[in-house]
């Protein structure tokens, strides 16, 4: 009886500890994000040294200024057509690759495709920012959101290629072979069998696109110079270059382009943490 | 007609993988490769004016450049920082995350939630709250009687600012590559230790830790890999300041291509940075599978 409550007290003990742990590591993720909530509501000279306080007055004008000088509603509208356009090609585009792929996986020119696409995981794409800026230049690229498109398209192939192809591996090559002798023609293939048995794959990495090109943050700094046409990362960085940064205005911002985001986590926690994950485990 | 269909199928293989490599290759790797034979050249970035060949000269510049030597060894802090703070924590977040704690989900999300924001939007946060005049982090140390520091500001400490940021930011994204393979782990060891009557420490240290090599080098490559490619966190933090004190290689390409229009320098970075990426996820990758196999 002694021997079972102390095992009992131990075990809750242990269990104890990692309570504690777990609600101080929460309370260090969330905490910056509460600050800056109500931060957003208040002015400079109420926010340094009173982080942690409520507004004396909720100055909901940040938010009417971050709309108006900042723009960033125009903002957060243009990153979402920016990535909407993106991710419709980069899916198309990965779609058809992807499903050439799978179907010869086992020959060698359809492995060398793949290990062409996957060496873009490792490849530092930084690299490319100097001979893209002269490219963009020469093809008239800079803030024609179809060409800034097409290089968020290129940096993104390697993931999606990966994960879509992973998961159109599963056809059974029986079922290949059946439905070639049944005579049936590659888009009767790829639309019946292919898509059919991926399109959580597709979703997954569609969901893993959507975040990492609505995040983007260098691409439309180097290549998006007209107001009118600024992403949401620019409209972040409005109030920072203020001389006299103005906290609650920015920060408001910050809160505005966050909702896009959260809506997204919020909704598809599973297949963006799945996804993330087997993405990065091989690559 | 068998053959003639034949041909049909194979056109439209060609036509179905053609839009793909097509922009893969224009946007990405001929840029990539362009920026290797541009190491080689000099130019001031203007459009008129001829590539000239210099041969290794960029190379000898950067390679004379203290500011060069002190990214790659920034470089090496977020690469420390990896194995030193951020393998503990994600470690234990994943052990609370794979427990049978109530509001485990909670957590999980949580605990993986800044991995996914903007890192503008992660970065312009964690500047505010570290200002230095009463900023949230100064203000806390002033309760435990520590002097206001000045985060950013400081050239000797800003990197390690950066780096913790950074930390902060990927530990739940290491957190679910460690539940990953704790969840992999299968559940009969665990009971069949329960029953020796192990302790939670053993436990971690004799079952947990042994039976994670695999996720451990999945770390490893991952944090390698990944320290060399930070650019928005230390761009949007520090701009590489204060003095160049937080430049990375990244940033420091880019400032010596688009701020000091040193072209040619910035070309000979990007191409060293590409092939210290593509040495470490092959040669890592080996390393680490020679050395498990010697175990």
């Amino acid at each position: 009886m002694m021997k079972k409550l102390k095992h009992i007290i131990a075990f809750n003990r242990s269990k104890f500890i990692w309570y504690v742990v777990a609600v101080i590591w929460s309370l260090i993720t969330l905490a910056p994000f509460v600050v800056t909530l109500i931060s957003s509501f208040k002015d400079n000279s109420e926010i340094y040294g009173h982080m942690l306080e409520l507004p004396s007055v909720w100055r909901f004008e940040n938010y009417v200024m971050a709309v108006q000088d900042a723009n960033i509603l125009l903002c957060i509208w243009n990153s979402l057509r920016l990535t909407m356009m993106a991710l419709s090609v980069l899916l198309i585009a990965s779609i058809f690759v992807s499903y050439v792929i799978a179907k010869y996986w086992n020959k060698k020119p359809a492995k060398l495709l793949y290990g062409f696409f996957a060496l873009g995981l490792m490849l530092p794409i930084y690299s490319t920012l100097i001979p893209l800026s002269e490219i963009m230049g020469t093809i008239d690229g800079f803030n024609n959101y179809s060409i800034v498109a097409l290089i968020y398209v290129a940096f993104q192939l390697p993931m999606s290629v990966f994960l879509i192809t992973s998961s159109m591996k599963i056809v059974p090559l029986e079922v290949i072979e059946s439905a070639i002798i049944d005579g049936c023609e590659e888009f009767t293939m790829l639309f019946r069998i292919f898509l059919p048995i991926s399109i959580s794959g597709v979703a997954t990495s569609a969901i893993i696109a959507f975040m990492a090109m609505y995040n983007e943050y260098i691409l439309p700094i180097m290549f998006i110079t007209e107001d009118s046409k600024r992403t949401i990362q620019q409209g972040m960085m409005y109030f920072k270059s203020d001389v006299l940064v103005q906290n609650g205005p920015l920060l408001a911002c910050v809160i505005l382009a966050l909702v896009p985001v959260m809506v997204m986590y919020i909704s598809f926690q599973e297949a963006i943490r799945e996804g993330m994950t087997s993405g990065a485990v091989k690559g | 007609m068998n053959i003639l269909k034949r041909k049909f199928s194979l056109a439209s293989l060609i036509i179905l993988s053609t839009p793909a490599i097509l922009i893969y290759v224009y946007f990405l790797i001929y840029p990539l490769m362009q920026s290797v034979v541009f190491s080689f050249y000099y130019w001031n970035g203007l459009a008129g004016v001829a590539k000239e060949f210099i041969g290794l000269e960029n190379y000898i510049t950067i390679f004379s450049a203290p500011k060069f030597w002190n990214s790659m060894l920034n470089a090496l802090w977020f690469l420390l920082g990896g194995f030193v703070v951020l393998m503990p924590i994600s470690f234990v977040l994943a052990i609370i995350i794979t427990s049978k704690l109530k509001g485990v989900r909670f957590f999980r999300s949580a605990f993986f939630m800044p991995y996914i924001l903007p890192i503008t939007a992660t970065s312009l946060i964690w500047i505010f709250l570290l200002y230095p005049d009463g900023g949230l982090v100064n203000n806390l140390l002033e309760f435990v009687n520590i002097s206001s520091i000045n985060w950013l500001g400081d050239p000797n400490i800003a990197i390690y600012t950066v780096v913790l940021v950074g930390e902060w930011i990927s530990a739940g994204f290491y957190m679910l590559i460690f539940s990953a393979g704790m969840m992999a782990i299968p559940n009969d060891l665990y009971e069949a230790a329960r029953i020796d009557g192990v302790n939670e420490f053993q436990r971690i240290t004799r079952i947990m830790i042994p039976n994670l090599s695999e996720t451990f080098r999945t770390f490893s490559i991952l944090c390698i890999t990944s320290s060399l490619r930070t650019f928005t966190l230390v761009w949007v933090m520090t701009g590489g300041g204060p003095n160049n004190a937080t430049q990375v290689p990244a940033t420091l390409l880019y400032t010596e291509a688009f701020q000091s229009r040193n072209f040619g320098s910035a070309n000979a970075i990007s191409t060293v940075l590409l092939f210290l990426a593509l040495f470490l996820s092959f040669g890592v990758t080996k390393l680490i599978s020679l050395f498990a196999g010697e175990d």
